[in-house]
């Protein structure tokens, strides 16, 4: 192996805020120093300098962790919206070693690779997915596999009803409040599932799904909050007849 | 916790974080203790402790725990269960099975539920803030903070009648966190005149991958899921660990601490992994669908750092110094029943009036050794216990006057002064040195170094870091370690006299620190005697 092989280019988009130019820096990385995209982050953030030789301010990315735990450091890598801290290197580098980072593209920016996921924070606040009750048993395997979704906001960034204007809550906050149902449903919750930019906003495309890293089950989620908004919907129009 | 149990104390609450509430790192994952016997509980938590926690916290924390833990099922942790019945697992330094869990992301969904509990009492998120420095009044009263926003990198100043400090320990040090990790608020508080306590008491983790530039600490949760340490018998062994015959494997746990093994206490297990060359731990003599119901984070984790599916080989791992157990000194007031006076407002505060520490920047419930499953239920409780101490302070005191602007000058000009473009070492490299001396010198093998060594080590180290290049908040960051490396030098000299167990409190000056002289534990309770793991007592 050459020692140009032996090294990766990091191409990062950098933006010192949200209205500031974007600009494209070159970093490298030796192969055996970093194993993720998070490592290589660390590994460049020590003392940040540029292929060019230039030393720059330490690039801005969110992480608590830097393990698959807290979801934080969400970003395009090469194109695609992946967390940094679960994406090998050596899985994304193109042929000629180069892996590009951006930033998540419908959120807004703070600085380089760090967004602001405060429309998340306020969605889940909508949809009431917050709960107070003794746990039904039998909904507990699928409530943890619910579970396991970190609000890294890739299922927002894939889905293509989740875009500015466009007042869809997206399908995190959904499968927050559907779990909410498991252990306490609520019409007030489920009502507003059903008011404009819930439930029915959704184009079924199932890009979440597929694009989901912690493989949480969005689409049982989906599916059982239409289920849910249907039958409430129906139970509005003969209160007598529906039944759960 | 501690924020939505102020505000359902009908207090106006402000939390500053540097992450989303929900997206708190490094937390325990493999269970939280529900002391199912709140007494032996009690007793296990003290011996695991080597004897150091306080006595009567302890047992009020054992006592409260089912109740906790029903808390948090209730507010959504879907905590595992076994026909119809909550399933525990046992976990390291407990003699029964007494901790709930979720898989192995105990903590990440107990902190999604806490999370919940904010958006429900529309807690006032400051986001994303770091503590520079406290602000103190004439009468030494913490009046409020000087904290900075990550993006903007302004600084303000926030005024309070009492504040909490829930940052964690000083994770940087040890294992590394992430890029947004504020370990160091606990430090600034010991910089503000706080007293420490036992800060020379490192966590220590058996099980460890070095991952890349970081070390991973592989969940308790594989151990207690009937996980082994084995260690090839010939050191020279060159066969792949699957290649090696199993009357070869030294199961050096199951023979030092027959009937406990792998669940030995952390400390124990550490020190042992640490004296040989190679150690694994292996999951695979079980059957795959079970590791993939119980422990399929961890499993998918470990392929992806190290390319081993544990499911099918055994795990090369070390042992490393995992985190701080002692912190910033807490007061407490004992009941008569032996536990706490649960309304007291001396509970959790620091020795700075209007100060209070909750979670792993305390030190109250862990000792030495932080037996398994207690790192959440003592951040819970501790939080709860805060915040009633808290709503008694504010009944009493007055009202705090305003923090004077003089202060966010002080905090702007102070570390203005560390950070010199030209200083020969940056603030990455004195991170890296610490982090090496507490890695090799005063984690894992802190028993085997001479006290001299690290101390000359740190004398070097503090002479070249007067001034340090780097972004200003990596040099605040690396001074900050600076300043707790020696705190815990200064803690571990003191702990070397010592024959008996002993809690050590000390206080920072500008230049060394001080030894105090405040009692904390009671040992009348649950006199020290030496800790034993073997069969007759599992």
């Amino acid at each position: 192996m050459t020692a140009a092989a032996q090294r990766i280019t990091i191409r990062v988009q950098r933006r010192a805020g949200p209205d500031a130019a974007a600009e494209w820096q070159n970093f490298l990385v030796e192969r055996d120093e970093a194993i993720t995209v998070a490592d290589a982050l660390d590994v460049i953030n020590r003392e940040p300098r540029t292929v060019q030789g230039e030393s720059v301010p330490p690039i801005a990315w969110a992480s608590g962790c830097t393990f698959p735990t807290c979801g934080g450091c969400a970003m395009r890598i090469g194109g695609r919206a992946l967390l940094a801290c679960k994406t090998r290197l050596d899985a994304v580098a193109d042929r000629r070693g180069v892996v590009t980072l951006e930033p998540l593209a419908k959120f807004p920016l703070r600085r380089d690779l760090w967004v602001d996921l405060g429309r998340m924070r306020s969605d889940f606040e909508r949809m009431r997915a917050v709960v107070d009750a003794v746990p039904n048993a039998a909904t507990i395997v699928l409530r943890s596999a619910l579970g396991r979704c970190t609000s890294c906001a890739i299922c927002l960034d894939a889905c293509p009803e989740v875009r500015a204007g466009a007042a869809f809550v997206g399908p995190a906050a959904i499968a927050a409040a559907y779990d909410a149902n498991l252990v306490e449903p609520s019409s007030e919750r489920i009502a507003m599932l059903m008011l404009k930019g819930g439930i029915d906003d959704c184009g079924q495309a199932q890009n979440c799904l597929a694009a989901c890293p912690e493989g949480v089950p969005l689409d049982e989620a989906l599916a059982g909050s239409f289920r849910d908004a249907t039958r409430a919907f129906l139970r509005r129009l003969w209160p007598r007849r529906v039944t759960r | 916790m501690a924020a939505a149990e102020l505000c359902e104390r009908g207090l106006e609450v402000e939390l500053l974080s540097p992450l989303p509430p929900e997206r708190w790192p490094m937390l325990p994952e493999a269970g939280i203790t529900v002391g199912a016997d709140p007494e032996r509980s009690y007793r296990e938590t003290i011996a695991c402790g080597g004897w150091l926690a306080a006595r009567a916290p302890v047992r009020a924390m054992t006592r409260a725990a089912h109740g906790l833990v029903d808390e948090l099922e209730r507010w959504g942790v879907p905590f595992a269960r076994h026909d119809g019945a909550r399933a525990l697992r046992r976990l390291p330094g407990a003699s029964h099975a007494d901790a709930a869990f979720v898989e192995c992301r105990t903590g990440e969904l107990c902190v999604r539920a806490l999370a919940g509990r904010l958006r429900k009492y529309r807690v006032q998120v400051r986001e994303p803030y770091e503590l520079v420095a406290l602000v103190r009044d004439d009468a030494g009263r913490c009046i409020g903070a000087v904290a900075q926003n990550l993006v903007t990198t302004k600084m303000r100043l926030v005024a309070a009648d009492a504040l909490v400090l829930a940052s964690g320990g000083p994770e940087k040090l040890f294992c590394g966190g992430g890029a947004l990790s504020v370990e160091s608020a606990a430090i600034v508080a010991l910089e503000a005149g706080g007293l420490g306590c036992n800060v020379d008491c490192v966590g220590l983790h058996p099980a460890a991958l070095r991952v890349g530039p970081r070390v991973r600490l592989l969940s308790s949760a594989m151990r207690s899921e009937s996980g082994r340490f084995w260690a090839p018998e010939d050191e020279t062994e060159v066969r792949p660990p699957r290649e090696v015959p199993k009357r070869e494997r030294d199961r050096f746990l199951d023979r030092a601490h027959p009937g406990w093994g792998a669940l030995a206490p952390d400390d124990l297990c550490a020190r042992a992994v640490a004296k040989r060359t190679r150690v694994y731990l292996d999951v695979s003599h079980l059957p795959e669908a079970h590791l993939r119901d119980k422990l399929e984070t961890e499993i998918d984790a470990c392929a992806l750092y190290t390319g081993v599916d544990p499911t099918s080989a055994p795990l090369e791992v070390k042992a490393a110094a995992a985190g701080c157990l002692g912190g910033l000194w807490v007061d407490h007031e004992r009941a008569a029943d032996g536990g706490l006076a649960e309304d007291s407002p001396r509970n959790h505060r620091t020795s700075i009036e209007g100060l209070y520490a909750v979670g792993e920047c305390a030190a109250l419930y862990h000792g030495s050794c932080r037996l398994g499953g207690n790192g959440l239920l003592a951040a819970a409780f501790g939080a709860r216990i805060a915040a009633r101490a808290i709503a008694g302070f504010l009944e009493g005191a007055p009202e705090a006057s305003p923090p004077p602007k003089a202060a966010l000058r002080a905090a702007k000009k102070r570390y203005q002064k560390l950070a010199a473009p030209d200083a020969e070492q940056s603030a990455a490299a004195l991170h890296e040195r610490l982090r090496l001396l507490v890695d090799t010198e005063l984690g894992v093998r802190a028993e085997e170094t001479e006290e001299t060594e690290a101390t000359e080590s740190i004398d070097d180290i503090r002479e070249s870091a007067a001034r340090l290049s780097g972004d200003p908040r990596a040099v605040r960051d690396a001074h900050r370690m600076l300043v707790f490396t020696q705190a815990f030098l200064a803690s571990r000299r003191e702990r070397s006299r010592e024959e008996a167990p002993r809690s050590i409190t000390l206080r920072l000056s500008e230049s060394s620190a001080a030894i105090a002289d405040t009692p904390l534990v009671d040992h009348e309770d649950l006199a020290p005697e030496p800790r034993r793991y073997a069969e007759e007592e599992g």
